[in-house]
């Protein structure tokens, strides 16, 4: 099953969890799955972050999905100069 | 992930001269101040003479007496922001910080903040008229310092802002407008095993982006409601986005177009006068012409966060780091708008430790509201980080690169934002910057010299390009990106390198939003990658259709057809068809020839760079010259090396000044006592040396021609290689920037 | 002040005869710009900081943000417009070129003048009297380095070396 692995900001809202392996295998799925799992977390929260998929950030992951094995990581948008 | 990156090259990497230059050095090329249209007025804005205020009343009726204005405007002309977010290509914006820039809404923030505009029949007459606008104030007390606001009985800027990041989310409003803290490992352990530890606060003014044009625009709205404006804009689209968000005219009205654009630096990645020149042409029936003036250009645009950054490092007594705990205090003006997420995940991203901590605090101050600089957020905890470093690696008796290499991260390693390195140029970078012969001179007394090292993160985004092709086989590649250092010559280079034509034969053009599919701004050092990767695309579409024309011709399949050097090549060559020979068969071949591509860039990848300088103190005086400034970058591929360079120096020159010369002096009524250059003082010509550049390509495998991105990163490593060179020289320790004569004097004598 | 009367003034903008019609408080820069439609003359500041605005008066470097348009009366001007001759860059705009020496370009007509200015005074200027000649024109783009080269390396073409 993919990996999720939380930020460390969001463990206040995820009761400390630092990472969970999820069944979904696309983003909105992730964000709904995520969402029932750790109410706190809110899809608006989750929806501001852009999504590493192993290692490549995609800063707009509506239709990503993923693989089994796959390491998701949300990290803050970040805007450049 | 990994794709085919491209290595051998013909035209990528030469330094051709840029395809509007001519027009540059000749004075031809039209920038945001130059467009003057039949039957154009002047649109001049009222500003805040105090700090924090409510606004009583607005009356114009003395204004509107004199012969010659048309037209007013305040806030009541413009929809209420409510809570509505408006996308952005990098982060949403939240109208509620956007709108009250362009017209305060009750309440005025900081001084100079937009109170009232009025348009004339002439600059002179508008700015008169502007006096003549009446506006009553009731003032409120008001709050500079961060520490002061940061209390809970400091004049409270806003009461609809609650601290962000804190859970639960607070009930009572606050000037902190957020928090943040990361971690990874365990910090207190980390210090455990340390045996030196070492802990400084470093602070960084306000400063400003410096950009040498005002802000400028021509707005005009014809009898259909279509609104034109042309303006200096670090993208059209962004300013097509925020004008219309702020108006509340419907988007698709808007036709940008981007002028040249006189320097931006992240300043010009929002919008100030646009969206009020576009109420008054459309109030007043006649184009409207706004340019801001340096002093309001001071005052109400840009200025750069300033920040308070407290850093503890430990290390074991071989060098290796144990722990990295940093706490960042930004100040983020009037509304939250400061980088304070970048600087919390980005500060310690050029080490390898187990154990980092970084927490950050936004604060609101009746400043002007802060917006992005460079490499947002990163220069000033990196400031922290890297003088520590090179204390560290002072006591220990190591040489401060080699410190350096034996920490550095390399592919595989984790940083404490959670994305792991793939193949990237640090290493590589020190050991440049060990074996450049500035880093041999041997250093005299009152002499000294300094390190520093830095990452940026790099942006993707959305872009697109258009190629056509006329009937003599000369290029038109059309792209939607402003040029603010010479894009166009490396959209050129990419385009010729797959094409197989001189870049000579190719005319790159920035083009309006109407003429051009949606692509983001020139910001986040994303322009080469990723419009240069839309570019790519479309050339390999339009090769694909060369191909296909010259198999129709020859009656052979398409894949008998080969693409050599800008020729269409069958028959083990006895067959040719030059791009020349197939755009003038177009006609009779399937039509004109022409291309698009558009893509969401997920392929950035991050850029490291590290600078050494030299300096020498005056001891009598406090003043301090630069030397010797040596810069090294990993561009992951260098399309365009001497533009790639001016990046580089450029960046490295603005660091430089952040460091010596440039803050923000406010009075205690919160008025900038030093908005304009003279008093602002940016390095000049004779305050530096050459700036010497060693460009390492690292190719980002991500990218077909393994480009990374080059314009952020630069700004970062001066700062702490030009603070640790002068604390070197001169034997003292300041930590509070920017190391002016007079302060660097005081330490001396202290 | 709306209503002054305007100022006519008789002047000569790069060789050829000009006239126009000015507000008493107009600087050149302004109506250069505005009222003539050379734009080529930049302006970044209005108070003779930045040096985007650089002409020459008389054969004098001037900042023309700080010059009253009612004073060119009968004075030589030559602008950026005028430094291209018979379809010719001159040696100092080639060499700017060459060395990718502007990225925005707005300082770059200023610098133009001011550089080739220095030139016809002192045809050999050191790397630092380049420097110091330059240090009224701000350029926040490059660091100066590459274009203090091409002002060196234009002089060098200009004395046919």
């Amino acid at each position: 099953m993919p990996k999720v692995i939380f930020p460390s900001n969001w463990q206040q809202y995820t009761n400390g969890t630092k990472e969970v392996a999820v069944a979904a295998g696309k983003y909105q799925d992730l964000v709904v799955e995520l969402h029932q799992r750790f109410p706190a977390l809110t899809r608006e929260m989750i929806e501001k972050h852009a999504l590493a998929i192993n290692g490549v950030m995609i800063l707009t992951p509506l239709l990503e999905s993923f693989e089994q094995d796959s390491e998701l990581l949300f990290v803050a948008r970040i805007a450049g100069g | 992930m990994t794709i085919n990156v491209k290595t051998d090259f013909k035209y990528v990497g030469t330094r051709p001269i840029r395809p509007d230059g001519l027009d540059k050095v000749t004075g031809r090329a039209m920038y945001g101040a130059d467009l003057n249209v039949q039957g154009m007025i002047y649109g001049h804005i009222v500003r805040s003479p105090y700090a924090h205020a409510k606004i009583k009343s607005i009356d114009f009726s003395e204004a509107l007496k004199l012969p010659g204005v048309l037209a007013t405007m305040s806030a009541d002309d413009l929809p209420d922001p409510g809570d509505i977010k408006i996308p952005g290509g990098e982060v949403d914006f939240e109208l509620k910080v956007f709108s009250p820039i362009i017209m305060a809404r009750g309440k005025v923030f900081f001084h100079a903040q937009a109170v009232a505009a009025v348009a004339a029949t002439s600059a002179s007459l508008a700015a008169e008229a502007a006096k003549l606008v009446k506006v009553e104030y009731e003032i409120l007390p008001h709050v500079l310092d961060v520490h002061a606001a940061a209390r809970e009985d400091a004049p409270l800027l806003h009461d609809d802002v609650f601290t962000q990041g804190v859970d639960p989310v607070p009930t009572k409003p606050s000037n902190v407008s957020a928090q943040l803290e990361l971690k990874m490992g365990d910090i207190d352990a980390g210090f455990a095993k340390a045996d030196l530890v070492i802990e400084r606060t470093y602070c960084v003014p306000m400063c400003h982006q410096g950009y040498i044009e005002p802000h400028a625009c021509v707005a005009q709205i014809d009898e259909s409601g279509k609104v034109d404006i042309w303006c200096c804009t670090q993208g059209a689209f962004m300013v097509r986005t925020l004008t219309s968000a702020i108006t509340g005219i419907d988007v698709g009205k808007f036709k940008v177009t981007p002028s040249e654009i006189g320097g931006g630096f992240g300043g010009k990645t929002t919008v100030y006068i646009e969206p009020v020149a576009v109420i008054l042409a459309q109030k007043s029936g006649r184009p409207v012409k706004i340019v801001m003036s340096r002093e309001d250009v001071f005052r109400a645009s840009g200025p750069v966060s300033s920040s308070e950054t407290r850093v503890k490092i430990g290390v074991t007594k071989d060098g290796k780091i144990t722990a990295i705990d940093t706490d960042i205090v930004m100040d983020s003006g009037a509304f939250s708008s400061s980088p304070i997420f970048p600087a919390v995940m980005f500060g310690s991203a050029c080490y390898r430790c187990d154990n980092i901590r970084s927490s950050g605090t936004e604060v609101l101050t009746n400043k002007p509201k802060v917006y992005a600089y460079r490499a947002p957020g990163a220069p000033q905890p990196m400031l922290a980080v890297e003088c520590v470093i090179n204390e560290i690696a002072q006591k220990l008796n190591m040489d401060p690169i080699d410190f350096r290499l034996l920490n550095a991260v390399d592919e595989g390693d984790v940083p404490l934002f959670g994305v792991p390195f793939q193949a990237i140029g640090l290493k590589t970078a020190l050991r440049e910057a060990k074996k450049h012969p500035n880093y041999q001179a041997v250093l005299k007394e009152n002499q000294g010299r300094g390190v520093g090292a830095a990452f940026w993160i790099n942006a993707g985004m959305q872009s697109s390009a258009t190629i056509n092709v006329s009937e003599d086989g000369r290029i038109n590649v059309l792209t939607g990106n402003p040029d603010i250092g010479g894009s166009r010559a490396s959209m050129a280079l990419m385009a010729a390198e797959v094409l197989g034509v001189p870049m000579e034969t190719i005319r790159p053009t920035v083009v309006d939003t109407d003429s051009i599919a949606y692509s983001d701004l020139t910001g986040g050092s994303r322009t080469t990658l990723a419009t240069g990767g839309a570019v790519i695309k479309a050339a390999e579409a339009l090769v694909e259709e060369l191909k296909k024309r010259a198999a129709a011709l020859w009656a052979l399949d398409i894949k008998e057809i080969e693409w050599v050097d800008g020729k269409a090549v069958a028959a083990n060559g006895e067959k040719v068809f030059t791009l020349a020979e197939l755009a003038a068969k177009a006609g009779v071949t399937g039509g004109p020839l022409c291309a698009v591509a558009s893509h969401n860039a997920h392929n950035a990848a991050p850029s490291f760079a590290v600078n050494v300088c030299d300096v020498e103190v005056d001891r009598e005086t406090g003043k301090v010259d630069i030397l010797r400034y040596t810069c090294v970058q990993d561009a992951g591929k260098a399309i365009h090396p001497a533009y790639v360079e001016g990046q580089m120096q450029g960046g490295a020159v603005q660091g430089i000044g952040w460091a010596l010369n440039e803050e923000y002096l406010f009075n205690e009524r919160g008025e900038l006592d030093n908005a304009g250059f003279l008093d602002y003082r940016i390095p000049v010509a004779s305050d530096l040396p050459m700036i010497d550049t060693v460009i390492v390509e690292v190719p980002n495998p991500l990218h077909p021609y393994g480009v990374r991105g080059v314009g952020e990163v630069s700004i970062c490593p001066p700062m702490p290689a030009v603070v640790t060179a002068v604390n070197q020289a001169a034997g003292i320790l300041v930590c509070d920037l920017p190391l002016s004569p007079p302060k660097v004097l005081a330490a001396i004598d202290a | 002040m709306s209503k002054q009367r305007k100022t006519h003034v008789s002047t000569t903008v790069n060789g050829e005869p000009c006239e126009f019609l000015c507000e008493p408080t107009q600087v050149l820069s302004d109506v250069l710009r505005n009222n003539l439609n050379l734009t080529g003359t930049k302006e970044g500041c209005n108070t003779g900081d930045c040096g985007a605005c650089s002409v020459m008066l008389d054969g004098a470097l001037v900042c023309a943000c700080l010059v009253l348009a009612v004073e060119v009366q009968d004075r030589d001007i030559e602008t950026i417009e005028g430094v291209a001759k018979e379809g010719k860059l001159h040696p100092i705009q080639q060499k700017l070129l060459e060395h990718a020496a502007l990225q925005c370009g707005i300082c770059t007509p200023g610098v133009v003048i001011a550089s080739k200015a220095l030139l016809e005074k002192n045809p050999d200027p050191s790397e630092s009297e380049v420097r110091y000649w330059l240090a009224g024109n701000l350029c926040r783009c490059t660091g100066y380095d590459k274009i203090i080269r091409a002002v060196l390396d234009a002089g060098a073409v200009m004395r046919g070396e």
